[in-house]
């Protein structure tokens, strides 16, 4: 046949295929499930957090600039959900909303995210392969989006 | 399995391409999605009846494709390996194109795969059953 300027041609492939495995291994859709994954907030001295993602809000919510330097997001309390992040079981991720910055409270979008399992690598991993960018560049870059399988908006006071 | 005498070419769709970091996107019915890392040569000249020895004169560039492949569609039902290979986003390529100048020898380029951060596939295109000419002579020698 006539090739053209533009066409590609590929060439073969070394080992390591699944088919060629024993057994054999395949891709399975979705991605990966990880045991926890928790959101909360985070301000590091006055630099505002960058947001990964809006989900969850009702509106474009703006951090509070005046919330101190090292502020923990564990310390949030309120009701049976203490804590600016909750354990899913069996759930990939909770984004919650922000509270009510007019009454002090104070919440976010997102920031701290711990997984569980010793599977952070694999999730950064993962960021990096879904958005194409290194993590620190995905808020950046807005190019991720997250699903929101629970959502629970706390009224959430720093202590 | 049996090492075939010349390159096996089929095609794949215009529409499995997609950029490198695109989503892959499973096949309704599919159960056997597999991954191939390979050179991906860009013609940039036209050519026919070329010969192994000049093949390489009409290479624009090279550039990284996953060869996506659903086994049972490929191997399982008869008729050409096009099936299997031709899904939407089968066809991931890039993200950059080297040209030739920037490549001293196609055949001594480390090539790997991995899966959710596994080590699938590390080899070299010096371990190539028919190399980069071979491959171009053939699709173009009739």
């Amino acid at each position: 046949m006539t090739l053209l300027p533009g066409d590609v041609i590929s060439t073969g492939t070394p080992a390591g295929v699944g088919l060629g495995m024993n057994p054999p291994r395949y891709l399975k859709a979705g991605a990966t499930k990880y045991e926890v994954v928790r959101f909360g907030l985070q301000n590091k001295g006055t630099i505002q957090p960058s947001r990964i993602s809006d989900a969850g809000l009702n509106a474009p919510h703006n951090v509070h600039p005046s919330w101190v330097p090292g502020y923990s997001p564990h310390s949030f309390t309120g009701g049976p959900f203490a804590g600016a992040w909750r354990i899913l079981p069996g759930k990939g991720f909770l984004i919650h909303e922000g509270a009510n910055e007019a009454l002090g409270q104070v919440g976010g979008s997102l920031g701290c995210i711990e997984v569980l399992g010793g599977k952070w690598p694999d999730f950064l991993n993962e960021l990096k392969n879904t958005c194409g960018v290194d993590w620190p560049l995905i808020g950046n870059r807005a190019l991720m989006n997250l699903t929101i399988e629970a959502a629970h908006f706390p009224t959430a006071t720093l202590v | 399995m049996e090492l075939p005498k010349e390159p096996v070419i089929f095609f794949k769709s215009t529409t499995s391409l997609v950029g490198p970091n695109d989503p892959l996107v499973i096949p309704r019915g599919a159960t056997k999605v597999d991954w191939e890392v390979e050179v991906a040569v860009v013609i940039g000249k036209k050519a026919l009846y070329v010969s192994r020895e000049d093949a390489l004169d009409f290479v624009a560039g090279y550039v990284l494709h996953n060869d996506y492949s659903e086994r049972s569609f490929q191997l399982e039902r008869g008729g050409q390996w096009v099936k299997g290979k031709s899904a939407d986003t089968f066809a991931p390529l890039g993200p950059f194109l080297a040209t030739p100048d920037e490549i001293s020898d196609v055949g001594r380029l480390a090539m790997w795969l991995k899966v959710n951060g596994e080590t699938r596939q590390n080899s070299s295109t010096a371990n190539m059953i028919f190399d980069v000419a071979r491959w171009l002579g053939t699709s173009a020698s009739s």
